[in-house]
């Protein structure tokens, strides 16, 4: 069963759009000159409206991970366990998701991982990470 | 002219059977907690002109429960909780905002809910990690509440050294205190080791089910009034020495620091406004829905130092009989979490304490309690100190 799809707002969407074709793009304040992460339509720190979407490496740290063993909705039920996590960019911006490896015996606390994409019932693609190869 | 002191104390308190309370509905149990707390205080609905509760509908949730209870007409203020299990330690300051102006004279804050018989256990796991995480950017990668709390646990136990077992230790005491209470105040009442703890089904690592608060069915009252009212009409009432809040995220993505929170500023906050230090504190009662809340909480408020709470928790100091009792009721991991009520049973245990009515678990001579409330994923934090009168 392919993953749910997001459900993007008119904030969301462009990043969203960005996923088609397997891109990491996140909203980068120009007034501020650094990345913000979840978009807004507005910079949250400065409020500024000159916002404009940037490509990423997709390249980061591994900040934590947890092994889900009792998933909340049928798609997940059918993968658990899985290991899910939190990665801070190279651009300095945290976010949310799921790692590809047997276990989670393989991660090590602020290891490398890259990002990679996962089909979903749409068009839209869910980013994913991996160990990042040397 | 009505004058005020600027103190505000609970003159009464309520809970209803905790557990399994199939033949009540979560208005029952609404009416059933505020009626405790009300006879106790000498009052009848009448008597009451300020809510903060709700039936849970939006916009009008507040005054449609004050109308069922019996509040309407009269009711001079009237509020709703908005800030997840923090929510009830919050509304002792708005409670003594609005009695200490003037808003009203009597403020009962309320709670019930139904997760154990209402809506199951299976959907409620469901419903809640569907509400938890942010809806874009979390909620695709399958998370659970369990497993965003997971997230933290395990960077603490990274940068610390926290240990699985002392995390479970954590449950094993709230087991111990939740089967020293009376069968129906509990939702389980058995002791469990660590060793059993950790052998149970592992929701999201390092969590195991036992260190997940259970889901409930029950709710709990609260009554405040002005001091100057209390001390003349209310023996035995409780006084409300301080709160203060501190708020650092709402979606765990967004937490500034995975292994501090927002109890540290509300903590201080709180305990300066009482003047009071945490060796003056006699009983603690922290917000616990997971087992690696209070054992970061505790740090933030400064019973141990940063990164020490494993260590806190294997003392000894958090049983009966130590320097600061913890969750002297089962809290939410072995007493009762039913929904919306998590939280206010750390306050009514608070009151209990402090009014030497806890029972089994009284701790001798309390004359001081900290109640904590955490919302989120250790996003919100409200902080309480209560003083025996």
């Amino acid at each position: 069963m392919p993953l749910q799809s997001p459900d993007p707002s008119k904030a969301t969407e462009e990043y969203w759009e960005h996923t088609k074709d397997s891109q990491l793009a996140m909203p980068y304040c120009k007034d501020c000159e650094e990345f913000f992460f979840y978009p807004r339509e507005r910079c949250p720190a400065c409020t500024s409206t000159d916002v404009e979407y940037r490509q990423v490496s997709g390249r980061g740290k591994l900040v934590t991970y947890t092994t889900i063993h009792r998933a909340p909705t049928k798609n997940y039920q059918e993968m658990v366990p899985y290991v899910n996590v939190l990665v801070d960019l190279n651009e300095g911006v945290r976010m949310m998701g799921n790692i590809d490896v047997e276990s989670e015996d393989e991660l090590t606390i602020g290891m490398p991982v890259e990002v990679t994409f996962v089909e979903t019932e749409t068009d839209y693609k869910l980013p994913f990470f991996r160990v990042a190869e040397r | 002219m009505v004058s005020h002191t600027q103190g505000a104390a609970i003159v009464g308190w309520g809970e209803t059977e905790m557990g399994k309370v199939p033949h009540k509905d979560t208005l029952g149990l609404t009416q059933d907690a505020a009626y405790d707390a009300m006879a106790m205080a000498g009052l009848l609905p009448w008597d009451v002109d300020g809510l903060i509760g709700s039936t849970g509908t939006d916009m009008v949730g507040a005054s449609e429960l004050a109308e069922h209870i019996g509040l309407m007409p009269g009711m001079k203020f009237g509020s709703s909780p908005a800030i997840g299990g923090a929510s009830h330690v919050q509304s002792l300051a708005q409670a003594k905002q609005a009695v200490t102006s003037g808003f009203c004279e009597y403020v009962l804050v309320v709670a019930a809910g139904r997760l154990a018989t209402g809506a199951g256990s299976d959907a409620t796991v469901e419903g809640l990690a569907g509400g938890a995480g942010h809806s874009e950017f979390e909620g695709p990668y399958g998370p659970l509440l369990p497993s965003m709390y997971a997230l933290t646990a395990r960077k603490h136990m990274a940068e610390y050294g926290t240990t699985e077992e002392q995390l479970a230790r954590v449950a094993a005491i709230a087991y111990e205190h939740a089967s020293l209470q009376r069968d129906e105040r509990v939702h389980l009442n058995k002791q469990k080791t660590v060793e059993e703890i950790l052998d149970g089904p592992m929701v999201a690592s390092p969590l195991t089910l036992d260190q997940c608060s259970v889901i409930s069915d029950g709710g709990a009252a609260v009554l405040i009034t002005d001091l100057e009212n209390a001390r003349q009409n209310h023996d035995d009432h409780v006084e409300i020495l301080s709160v203060a809040e501190y708020n650092t995220h709402e979606t765990v993505t967004q937490m500034p620091e995975l292994t501090s929170t927002g109890a540290k500023q509300a903590g201080e906050e709180a305990l300066k406004k009482a003047d009071k230090s945490v060796n003056d504190i006699d009983v603690l009662q922290i917000y616990d829905c997971f087992t690696s809340v209070p054992l970061v909480v505790l740090e933030d408020l400064g019973f141990c130092e940063k990164g020490e709470g494993g260590g806190l928790v294997e003392s000894g100091a958090l049983e009966l009989g130590g320097k600061w009792p913890m969750n002297t009721h089962g809290g939410l991991l072995a007493q009762a979490h039913p929904g919306r009520t998590g939280g206010l049973m750390h306050v009514t245990e608070a009151v209990r304490q402090l009014r030497g009515e806890a029972e089994a678990t009284q701790v001798e001579g309390a004359e001081n309690a900290l109640v904590h409330g955490n919302g989120g994923v250790l996003s919100t934090h409200a902080v309480g100190v209560l003083g025996a009168s």
